[in-house]
């Protein structure tokens, strides 16, 4: 039936809302966030985030793990 | 649309991490930080704001240190200036990680190193120290 179908929220991009121009590596608790308990990137689909600020989350939270403020695989 | 580019101007702004054992940064701290501006500046960069970042716990050992302290600062330098003090941070022994990022020509460079810019507030608002 055309009309049971639910009306789901369009959940858009965090970062989008806000507006955010950069996304910060040094902001670890935001990039905690985004990643699975074993340290592993969220993807899009779970994120939420648009193209770009999934581009931009990847490379901060790189950068956080090089400079060792968040793991490569958490134990 | 074909991206029209604005010619540069002035020295580019740097921004700079250097990551240090937390034990050897407790023992003499102003010995450690003369140290890392001395790394810096020896480049040709003009500091316009540093200082110790934080203190805390790493998530994983290297080079046999389980807690750092990180040093923060914003530069203004030419432009092989970042590969000069790669080079030279890499051959320090007190510094155990480094890394020089170019800073967005629309982003202001913050007086107090400490404060964080916050990306986004997830579920609450968030009060970044």
């Amino acid at each position: 039936m055309a009309g049971d179908f639910k009306k789901f929220e369009k959940t858009g991009c965090r970062f989008c809302k806000v507006k955010t121009h950069i996304i910060d590596y040094k902001d670890t608790p935001t990039l905690t966030k985004l990643t699975t308990g074993q340290g592993k990137l969220f993807s899009r689909k779970r994120s939420g985030n648009c193209a770009r600020h999934q581009r931009q989350m990847k490379t901060a939270v790189k950068r956080a793990r090089f400079l060792s403020l968040m793991p490569y695989v958490a134990q | 649309m074909k991206r029209v580019q604005t010619a540069p101007e002035g020295p580019r702004r740097y921004e700079a991490m250097f990551l240090v054992e937390s034990g050897l940064a407790s023992k003499d701290w102003d010995a450690v930080e003369a140290h890392m501006k001395e790394l810096v500046q020896r480049s040709g960069a003009t500091i316009l704001s540093a200082g110790k970042w934080d203190e805390r716990k790493l998530s994983f050992e290297i080079r046999g240190a389980r807690r750092g302290t990180y040093w923060l600062c914003y530069f203004q330098a030419p432009a092989d200036a970042p590969e000069k003090i790669r080079r030279t941070a890499v051959l320090s022994e007190t510094v155990l990680r480094s890394m020089v990022l170019v800073l967005d020509r629309t982003e202001e460079v913050p007086q107090d190193v400490t404060t964080r810019r916050t990306t986004v507030a997830i579920g609450e608002d968030r009060e970044m120290r």
